[in-house]
């Protein structure tokens, strides 16, 4: 069983590395960061992938020993097939080193964990914090500054009513009150942990976010049987699942980067209940044919959800990545063979972070004093003379309250004494008021 | 006296709870929603129509169906309006006075499923108390909804047939019939969801999985007993009943199901990159989901939610906390799933949730109310593992102190709830569900109405008559002859139609204002110094709960 199971991960990897290929996507600001711009973003995800693989099969080898059987591998190629997994290699080397080091964690993880506990979750906590410059939303929520404000605004509207139920105001005070008004932000922060929405439904979008699918739609059910199973194992295994639980719990908590990235943790504990569910589905499937049939169903199932999963992954990666990264390689790609504008001042949008890392990386070298990456408000300043423009369509004629680029922008851009050079749509509206519109154009 | 109060002490405190939720329920209901939506208004006015005719607003003689917007709205709720309506006239207080009696009796089932999965009767006692003020009971309580109504209905069927499945008495059964039948006069939802689980209590298919197939051929008997008492719904109108099931089904709102994106020419049916198959069975899972989805039952509240009647402010429909905790329920339900009674819960999750799985709307709190008792339900179990766990901890001062926030928490969380629902709520609804000062100005306009040969009504809602026959009691024998120029069942849109003194349309002053002996109605604003400036006119504004101007009465000699 283990050789089909190996063969098997090999072709999801495969796959992966074989849609990563076509997509060609660029370099997300992490992967640079790591590689300090130096070498090819294709050499950065292989050695991401490498290093995954290598914490996997400590994952794998260490939840057989604990479970028995081929739980191991089988959450393994559960935690493979889902398009996170891919997500992580391929954009996000900072979250699969997390996910490393979590499972070399678990590799040293017994059943008296109680100081390896304290490490991991200092471990996970602390990469949380640090992988972003921004901070979590709920750090914001824990002062009580929002509270107390929410908490008048509130009171005040009441007040406002013409003719209202009558409320005794000791009432009114126990409701409106910075203290629980407090309370009912960071719980408001700690309820979308659990959304099966974003966990399992994101194949049909439901709530039109951004996000990578973690787990495939039919997997909801496997988890649900992969509970039961759960529930009548030993507590000192239960435990287990629940600490898994937690750090993914921790890591969405203060984690400041988009939902499927916040709850990313989520991948390992889930796919163990799920492993967990197949092989007891695996084993009873001879005693009772509801068993051999759900089984049937969940390999077919989740087999044609990795097939059109990477296919959509293929032919629209723009609606599931990153819309971002597409914006500094547009950008730069474009700067590195504009050869007949050499010395000309170069002015590039910074709406969506520092560019400094893909400048490195396209241009080798962003020294010049004549590139500048604060971007620029053409509305405000006069357009000089020998300069690229570089940036969204709101940084030339203004930012619009509904995201719109004028319909004449062309013309418009020609009045103002720039030549275009060229322009990109891009999906998502990664600059709000500023337009889906990426232009370059040079004044002479 | 004491050593009666402490031999009934359990007794007399659900009492209590219950004699404060009604309380809850009843207290200032005509200022809190400050006035009535286009649904209640249809069903308070038939209620009336049919008080003083035997006939509703079409004159149909004691419809089983209200035709209303030409939705089809079952007839129950109003007819249990007419003692209230009768007894208190036609307002806003008579119309959702079942809504809240049948909001409070839906606690007394409610608590008798909790006595069966907690047995200690402090921790009842209070999770009881938890579940009797969820954010949507209450709100929906104190909004004439047909579904509150059907909700109760279908809580007590839930009861007498689980009663049953115990005792095994044939009174129950009954009982339980005629309760699920009465459910399906009251909302459309009941009535997929009470054959459904009959069905699934009689087949019993969990249990079907990991033992041999044994049919409870009784419920089967009270399976078709429901179909017979149910079959005059279809006839009475046929395949307008089905109306709103055509409105709003997922299998046309999402066709093709695969993205439009990745849908290739020729018969997607044979595409096997992305088959329909795979993409509508997603969608049909994810709806069903979507109903134990913590997120959704806690906070998320979806645009199609938002601003509607249905929409709790600053909540989705159970407590935060609560909807957590339904993890923990769950979780020691799929535990103990070969028990028959957490069997019985799961069979009410699912029959309460079809109705709503198979519209569009990802979640849909109306639609699927009838599972809410049952998701308490399934809370309160996670409320009691967790009690019962604290109770455990080696250190006792750490336990007890745990609970007592807990405790401090709920009964915080309550208040919260109460306030929120009398006075936040209506700020946040900008004082009425359908903006337009009706409330205010509709009486006004009754007492000057008879001075003037017409009333030109300009308001932007699509079925803002409602309005004027609910607040003026208009008489329904009048409004009953318009009947046959009214919009034809299937037309959606505008459905107001000029009766009496009344014709609605778009009002223009510069053209109107050579009009003599008319009234106007608008919603629009208006310039109050030009219209005072015209010879033989003036102007009333009326504000609504939020201070601002619903509605502006101009009145031209």
């Amino acid at each position: 069983m283990n050789k089909w199971l190996l063969g098997l991960l090999v072709l999801i990897l495969a796959v992966q590395i074989y849609v990563g290929i076509i997509i060609n996507y660029p370099p997300t600001p992490e992967q640079l960061t790591l590689s300090a711009s130096l070498i090819p973003v294709w050499g950065t995800r292989i050695l991401t992938l490498v290093t995954l693989l290598v914490g996997l099969r400590w994952w794998v080898t260490k939840t057989n020993k604990i479970w028995g059987k081929n739980i191991g591998w089988l959450s393994g190629i559960l935690l493979v097939v889902s398009p996170l997994f891919f997500g992580w290699w391929y954009l996000y080397p900072v979250e699969a080193i997390k996910v490393c080091l979590l499972f070399v964690g678990w590799k040293f993880m017994a059943y008296s964990f109680k100081l390896k506990a304290i490490v991991l979750i200092v471990l996970v906590a602390g990469l949380s914090l640090v992988s972003t410059e921004e901070r979590s939303s709920i750090f914001h929520k824990l002062s009580f500054a929002d509270a107390k404000k929410e908490a008048n605004i509130r009171f005040d509207r009441e007040d406002k009513l013409n003719d209202g139920v009558y409320m005794p105001l000791m009432v009114r005070r126990l409701s409106n009150n910075k203290v629980y008004v407090w309370y009912k932000e960071i719980v408001g922060e700690i309820i979308p942990f659990f959304d099966l929405e974003t966990l399992f439904f994101q194949e049909v979008t439901p709530t039109e976010q951004k996000s990578i699918v973690i787990f495939y739609w039919v997997e909801v059910f496997l988890f649900g049987f992969g509970i039961y199973v759960l529930t009548k194992e030993k507590w000192q295994k239960q435990r287990l699942v629940l600490f898994l639980m937690l750090l993914a719990f921790i890591n969405y908590l203060l984690l400041a980067k988009p939902i499927y990235l916040k709850l990313e943790l989520t991948l390992i504990p889930i796919s163990l209940i799920m492993g967990l569910g197949l092989t007891r589905l695996i084993e009873l499937k001879k005693q009772y044919w509801a068993a051999g049939m759900f089984l049937g169903m969940m390999i077919v199932f989740i087999g044609y959800g990795v097939i059109t999963n990477y296919f959509d992954l293929a032919l629209r990666p723009s609606y599931w990545l990153d819309n971002r990264p597409q914006v500094y390689d547009f950008v730069y790609k474009n700067i590195s063979q504009m050869e007949e504008y050499m010395g000309y001042h170069i002015k590039v949008t910074s709406l969506v972070g520092n560019s400094t890392g893909y400048c490195q990386y396209y241009l080798h070298g962003c020294s010049s004093s004549l590139l500048k990456m604060n971007g620029f408000d053409l509305t405000k300043e006069r357009v000089e003379s020998k300069t690229i423009y570089a940036g969204f369509a709101g940084e030339f004629f203004g930012a619009k309250v509904n995201n719109e680029v004028p319909p004449d922008w062309q013309d418009q851009l020609s009045r103002m004494g720039l030549v275009l050079i060229e322009s990109l749509n891009i999906r998502d509206s990664v600059a709000y008021r500023y337009g889906n519109k990426i232009i370059i154009a040079v004044s002479k | 006296m004491i050593k009666i109060l402490k031999k009934n002490w359990f007794w007399m405190s659900f009492c209590l709870i219950l004699i404060f939720n009604l309380g809850v329920r009843i207290y200032g209901l005509d200022k809190s929603p400050p006035s009535v939506n286009f649904d209640e208004a249809a069903l308070g006015y038939n209620a009336y129509s049919i008080m003083k005719t035997g006939r509703d607003e079409y004159g149909n003689y004691l419809p089983l169906s209200l035709r209303s917007f030409n939705d089809y709205k079952p007839a129950l709720y109003s007819y249990l309006s007419i003692p209230f309506v009768y007894l208190l006239g036609l307002n806003e207080i008579s119309t959702r006075m079942v809504s809240a009696l049948a909001g409070t009796a839906s606690l007394i089932f409610l608590f008798l499923f909790l006595k069966e999965f907690v047995t200690r009767k402090k921790y009842l006692l209070f999770i009881f108390l938890t579940m009797s003020l969820q954010p949507w009971r209450l709100h929906f309580s104190r909004t004439a909804f047909e579904s509150n109504l059907s909700m109760f209905l279908f809580s007590g069927g839930a009861w007498f047939l689980y009663s049953y499945l115990k005792i095994k008495d044939y009174k129950k059964m009954i009982w339980s019939v005629m309760f699920f039948v009465s459910a399906a006069y009251s909302y459309h939802s009941a009535r997929l969801a009470a054959p459904l689980i009959l069905g699934l209590v009689s087949i019993d298919p969990i249990r079907a999985l990991y033992q041999k197939i044994r049919v409870k051929s009784k419920i089967l008997v009270a399976l078709i007993m429901f179909i017979i008492l149910s079959v005059p719904i279809f006839l009475a109108n046929s395949n307008l009943v089905l109306t709103r099931f055509k409105q709003e089904n997922i299998f046309n709102r999402y066709y093709p199901y695969t993205p439009r994106e990745l849908v290739t020419e020729g018969n997607p049916w044979l595409n096997w990159k992305n088959n329909p198959v795979y993409y509508f069975a997603a969608l049909v899972a994810g709806h069903i989901m979507a109903y134990v989805s913590p997120i959704n039952l806690g906070s998320r509240v979806f645009h199609f939610v938002k601003g509607s009647p249905q929409s709790i402010p600053s909540f989705s429909m159970l407590g935060w906390l609560e909807s957590m905790i339904l993890v923990a329920g769950l979780v020691v339900l799929i535990k103990n799933i070969k028990k028959e009674k957490n069997r019985f819960l799961v069979y009410w999750l699912v029959a309460g949730i079809a109705p709503a799985a198979v519209t569009w709307n990802w979640f849909h709190p109306l639609r699927s109310l009838n599972i809410f008792p049952a998701l308490e339900v399934v809370v309160g179990i996670g409320m009691a593992g967790l009690l019962i766990w604290i109770s455990k901890w080696k250190s006792k001062w750490l336990a007890g102190g745990v609970r007592f926030i807990w405790v401090v928490v709920t009964i915080l969380s309550l208040i919260f709830v109460i306030n929120n629902e009398y006075r936040y709520a209506v700020w946040e609804n900008h004082g009425e569900y359908q903006p337009g000062g009706f409330k205010q100005g509709a009486g006004v306009l009754k007492n000057l109405q008879e001075d003037y040969d017409q009333v030109i009504i300009d308001s932007p809602h699509a079925q803002s008559y409602i309005f004027f026959l609910f607040y003026q009691s208009f008489p329904p024998e009048i409004v009953q002859q318009y009947a046959s120029i009214r919009p034809k069942p299937g037309i959606e849109g505008n459905l107001n139609f000029d009766f009496y003194k009344f014709k609605f349309r778009k009002f223009d002053w510069p053209k109107d204002k050579e009009l003599t002996r008319t009234l106007f109605w608008t919603s629009s604003e208006v310039k109050v110094d030009e219209i005072k400036n015209t010879p033989g006119a003036d102007v009333i504004q009326f504000e609504n709960a939020v201070k601002y101007i619903g509605a502006s009465l101009i009145i031209k000699q």
